[in-house]
């Protein structure tokens, strides 16, 4: 019970840092992606800095931040990561719809995936669908997930493992020595 | 240059007209739907080229448009047309006299 | 130096257009709905990104850079998306994932409907 009390003040203690800090970093994104589309800032501040404000806004309303934060250091190595992989689901397509006895074994998969609610569990979601052979079709209501795989034979939950691994080190779930 | 994207821009345009044929023979509404995702991303694509092509950078705000209203096509259907056809066919199931 | 980058311009240009056709191609010949959103979703960003990648090569600005790959990034998650929605869907409607036939239980009059329109 104390235990409980504690975490709670706790919480409130830190609670001016953690609204403000969210709502700064989504505030320079909204101007940064202002900026990329107005193409001239300085020009178009007086619009540009309020609706980056608006939007800023918004977001925390529509998507509060979750507990789980990016790892900016590991994103470099997930992005290539994900490059990669998207390269060869390309070829992968390209392989097989030009293959006169198209290679296919489609069928589900389900799979326990071990990512939190939210951000991480999202990500995983959304890379899934664009890795050679998989596409994430539902989530269970036992917190796994089902797949949809285009080649059942070829092991498809080894690639849904790795990049269940790589999530995981991108926001710091588990140690990155492995 | 500028040959080689009006190439781009000729051959991206047979794919897309090629992938209508998707849209003409289904055999699903939802295999239809699909050819908004294909227009989505070919379009994108031709619209890019079209901006370096003649020096417009407003058809890369189409471009970005484009993206999103493809998306939305998808979303709208899914959540209006073809989930209310398998509600439809639930309650069909429960009335006995049907 | 010049030429070598309208080289790999070009290459990379017209292997996005070959994605793309790989796209389409998928969409007409693999069996079911299921296995056509693999073949749009995945051989269309990739194509996409070979073209963006070959565009980045003659933008002349860090801006336009970036505009280009925001561009990339939102086709990216709106395909995603919408065919993970239209797979979802088809799952919940208890389409066969091996054959795409919907359950001939129930909704088979809906089905064949869908199927004649």
């Amino acid at each position: 019970m104390g235990n409980v009390h504690q975490e709670i003040r706790q919480m409130e203690s830190r609670h001016w840092h953690d609204k403000a800090v969210p709502a700064l970093q989504r505030f320079l994104l909204a101007l940064l992606v202002w900026w990329i589309l107005s193409n001239d800032l300085i020009g178009s501040v007086w619009i540009g800095i309020p609706t980056a404000l608006l939007v800023g806004w918004v977001s925390l309303k529509l998507a509060p931040p979750g507990r789980y934060r990016l790892r900016l250091l590991a994103l470099p190595h997930f992005c290539l990561y994900f490059i990669t992989v998207s390269v060869i689901a390309g070829l992968d397509i390209l392989q097989r719809t030009l293959s006169p006895s198209l290679p296919l074994q489609p069928g589900m998969l389900d799979l326990q995936i071990d990512l939190p609610e939210g951000q991480p569990l999202w990500l995983f979601m959304i890379t899934i669908s664009l890795m050679p052979g998989t596409l994430s079709v539902n989530r269970q209501s036992d917190s796994s997930i089902r797949l949809h795989c285009l080649d059942t034979s070829n092991n498809p939950q080894d690639d849904a493992k790795a990049l269940e691994h790589r999530i995981q080190t991108l926001y710091g779930l588990r140690t990155s020595n492995s | 240059m500028s040959n080689l994207y009006i190439l781009c821009i000729i051959l991206l345009l047979i794919t897309l007209l090629v992938g209508l044929i998707r849209v003409w023979r289904g055999p699903r509404s939802a295999d239809r739907i699909l050819s908004a995702q294909l227009f989505g991303t070919t379009g994108v694509a031709i619209l890019l080229l079209l901006a370096e092509l003649q020096s417009q950078s407003a058809a890369r705000d189409a471009a970005l448009v484009l993206s999103l209203l493809a998306a939305l096509a998808t979303v709208a259907f899914v959540s209006r047309v073809w989930s209310n056809a398998r509600h439809q066919a639930r309650e069909a199931e429960h009335e006995p006299s049907d | 130096m010049s030429l070598l980058i309208d080289l790999l311009q070009a290459a990379l240009l017209l292997s996005g257009v070959v994605m793309f056709a790989a796209g389409t191609l998928g969409l007409l010949r693999f069996p079911d709905t299921y296995c056509r959103i693999h073949a749009l979703t995945k051989a269309d960003n990739l194509g996409l990104g070979l073209i963006i990648a070959g565009l980045m090569l003659s933008a002349g600005s860090v801006l336009l850079v970036f505009k280009l790959l925001l561009i990339w990034l939102l086709v990216m998650l709106a395909s995603a998306l919408s065919g993970h929605l239209v797979a979802w869907e088809g799952d919940a409607q208890g389409m066969d994932a091996a054959s795409g036939d919907l359950p001939s239980s129930g909704n088979a009059a809906q089905d064949s409907a869908e199927r004649e329109r």
